[in-house]
């Protein structure tokens, strides 16, 4: 049977038909649609949300050791969360096939960074998988557990947004049986210690050695032969558009891109004239063919950043300059937060009281475009609590106001021990946590502080105000961002406390069933308007600037923070 | 089904986030495959689409990669006008344009007010069926086929909303 599947959902179905029975992921875009088609679509696998990847593979190699086929589903970046596990757990020994799949997003759609994620695998000396299309998606997922489970690794299976977001017919397969679960001890294989990893390193070296024989004997890397003129060694999506920009071109078409196959790579060399090597960010593949004493092309001319396509590798290799075409002058449309977002009354709170607003990963991060502008640094998961207190102890008390802001999400999967530290060593930032009571960015998914599991089943409720004051946070206060006056005299009190400080900003994300706001749009009473701009410093895109005066457009929810902010009173309606 | 229904195409969809170009992509792209020719498509998420440009690339037929080049999409799909303004240097000169919008700039060879006829249905969501209909109309795709799609790939509150849209899609390019 066929079916048009993503390359995400591809991955999902070929866990299923490799047996897969546990699944676990800390969402991220691209990664994100894995584990929901897991949950979705395959209810004979366990599947979970973990507060972060890290978590995501531990679960994983505990249900490795216990003999279950299993995955761990993250984006790129959470690969390097997910890092400490993962350089050790090669030492260790594999009982069920566990696959990392690391969802790679050259171009920045979504990230912080592009960073290269095929460097892991050679860092952490594991195999890595790199599919082209959606149905090689699913072929590969299924290989890579049977490469884990023949060669005791873990295995990488690399995606990039283009494959994991791009949708291709696929020929489903039955589900190929699973494995039983049951307890067993291998105290030298799995303990960790000086001793025992000392034993199990040469291990790994003798595993890559044979891992590099069935790389060059893997039918997932094929010679196609087509003018020897130009001969082209690619991987994953970069492959396709190569393939589309030099149809007559010979290819070796490598899906098992680490350990590389030596011996195919030099068999094709000797029967094309001029080899390039072509591949997305890194010249991961290049420096290796070139550390083999072949000369090649590669990143002389082609970019290491951004993503490639079609006509970039064509203008490369054939040095014609790229046809760029005539782009109208139009202003672009950056993503902003939405009408109605409970993150903006909260920000507009923090920046009328003069704070540096150190940021994280979410939503909220959209707050730092004009004119709201309220969103000073952005780093990485967890990292805006702990900038605000090296800041904040740097300046010492009272000197700056200093603030930083994470959602809920993402203070779950790294806020807590900065927030932990930031008690231990008698800081003094406020930190706001803004809970929208969900993982917003990568579109509504639960997490700890929900009550509610992957599957929608109810579980603990967690009791965030408690958390915090456990932590040791003396000033706690839960705040409703809507009521933006009553917000900022909030953070004011915070500020004023000597001490940490905790602003609980709870209110249901506007993208939610449970949302407080009406719906309804807002008015402008066009004879009130003074045009004074006030409202328009929020960056709502439902407000609009036309005459001289405030215009509320169609997008408009009624959250009401514009008309209390309005002095004239021109902002009416239901509210 | 007309011939021009069944030659190798791309088509490339631009709307904002939050107007279903998702959907009408996934319900074009089982349409393809379910006439049997192969089909890739490729889609932004995530950040990309809060509130900002969101785009489909659908390429039926014998292609390898998921995207479009500038200048070679045969059809552009627009659900709103001005990210169709600024992205028609995708499609290629005698290329064909189905946009939303309540005024002709001339700037498309077909135009719909798809907002104001999904306000007129009650279904103001519905803005991404009522250009699927449309751009089914001028494809020349079989009524009944895409029908059969939209109950599929619709969630099941929006199907009977999203059929309806679709007729009236199908119908508002018909002088």
């Amino acid at each position: 049977m066929k079916k048009i599947l993503s390359g995400n959902e591809a991955i999902a179905r070929g866990a299923f038909e490799a047996g897969v029975s546990f699944v676990s992921a800390y969402p991220g875009t691209p990664s994100t649609e894995i584990l929901q088609t897991v949950a979705d679509e395959y209810p004979e696998i366990h599947a979970e949300w973990t507060p972060n990847e890290k978590v995501a593979l531990e679960v994983a190699a505990g249900a490795s050791y216990a003999g279950a086929r299993c995955m761990a589903v993250m984006k790129h970046v959470g690969v390097n969360v997910a890092a400490d596990p993962l350089m050790t757990l090669p030492y260790t020994l594999i009982r069920g096939g566990i696959v990392l799949v690391s969802a790679d997003d050259p171009e920045l759609f979504s990230s912080q960074n592009e960073q290269d994620n095929r460097h892991y695998a050679r860092f952490a000396k594991i195999p890595m998988l790199e599919p082209s299309t959606s149905q090689e998606a699913k072929d590969f997922t299924i290989e890579a557990v049977q490469i884990s489970e023949e060669f005791g690794t873990p295995v990488l299976l690399r995606t990039t947004t283009r494959i994991s977001h791009s949708m291709g017919v696929v020929e489903l397969g039955d589900k190929k049986g699973g494995r039983t679960p049951s307890l067993e001890r291998h105290p030298a294989e799995w303990v960790m210690l000086p001793a025992n990893a000392r034993v199990r390193h040469p291990v790994i070296e003798e595993r890559i050695r044979s891992l590099k024989v069935y790389s060059d004997a893997s039918p997932l890397n094929v010679i196609e032969m087509g003018s020897p003129k130009l001969g082209i060694i690619s991987s994953g999506v970069a492959y396709q558009y190569a393939k589309e920009a030099f149809p007559d071109a010979s290819f070796l078409k490598v899906g098992l891109s680490y350990p590389l196959p030596e011996k195919l790579i030099r068999k094709f060399t000797a029967q094309v004239e001029e080899l390039w090597v072509v591949e997305e960010l890194d010249p991961f593949m290049e420096e290796q063919v070139k550390a083999l004493g072949i000369d090649c092309h590669g990143k002389d001319r082609l970019p290491l950043c951004g993503e490639l396509n079609p006509d970039i590798i064509q203008s490369a290799i054939t040095g014609a300059a790229p046809d760029d075409g005539a782009q109208p002058d139009l202003p672009p449309r950056p993503p902003s937060m939405c009408p109605g977002c409970p993150h903006r009354g909260m920000l507009w709170a923090l920046k009328r009281n003069k704070c540096f607003i150190a940021g994280d990963i979410g939503c909220y991060t959209l707050g730092f475009l004009p004119p709201l502008s309220a969103i000073d640094t952005c780093l990485c998961m967890g990292a805006g609590i702990n900038h605000a207190h090296g800041m904040a102890t740097v300046f010492g008390p009272g000197k700056e106001k200093i603030a930083a802001v994470i959602g809920d999400s993402t203070f779950y999967h790294s806020g807590i021990t900065g927030l932990l530290n930031l008690a231990y060593n008698n800081g003094a930032a406020l930190i706001v946590i803004l809970d929208n009571s969900t993982t917003a960015m990568t579109g509504s998914q639960d997490h700890p502080g929900t009550g509610i599991t992957v599957r929608g089943e109810r579980t603990v409720n967690l009791d965030l105000e408690n958390l915090v004051r456990a932590l040791g946070i003396e000033w706690v206060r839960t705040v409703d961002p809507y009521d933006v006056k009553q917000a900022r005299k909030d953070v004011k009190e915070a500020l004023a406390f000597e001490g940490p400080s905790v602003i609980i900003s709870k209110a249901p994300c506007v993208l939610l069933k449970s949302r407080k706001v009406p719906g309804r749009a807002l008015t402008v009473d066009a004879d009130v308007c003074t045009g004074c701009k006030v409202c328009i410093g929020l960056g709502c895109p439902a407000i609009e600037f036309r005459d001289e005066k405030a215009h509320i457009n169609e997008t408009c929810v009624g959250c009401g923070v514009c008309a209390d902010l309005c002095a004239p009173g021109a902002i009416g309606g239901e509210k | 089904m007309s011939q021009g229904a069944c030659s190798d195409r791309q088509i490339f969809m631009v709307g904002l986030g939050g107007q279903g170009i998702l959907l009408l992509a996934r319900a074009l792209a089982e349409w393809a495959a379910a006439t049997g020719r192969e089909v890739i498509s490729s889609e932004t998420h995530g950040m990309a689409m809060r509130g900002g440009t969101v785009t489909a690339s659908l390429k039926i037929g014998r292609y390898a990669g998921p995207l479009i080049p500038p200048g070679a999409a045969d059809v552009l799909i627009g659900l709103d006008e001005h990210e169709a303004l600024s992205h028609l240097p995708m499609l290629r000169k005698d290329g064909v344009s189905i946009v939303n919008t309540a005024v002709d700039t001339g700037n498309f060879s077909h135009v719909v007010d798809a907002a104001g006829i999904a306000r007129s249905l009650g279904a103001p969501g519905a803005v991404n069926m009522i250009v699927l209909g449309c751009t089914a109309q001028v494809l020349g795709i079989d009524r009944a086929e895409i029908e059969k799609i939209v109950k599929r790939v619709s969630p099941a509150k929006a199907k009977k909303a999203n059929l309806k849209a679709l007729q009236a899609g199908f119908d508002a390019l018909v002088p």
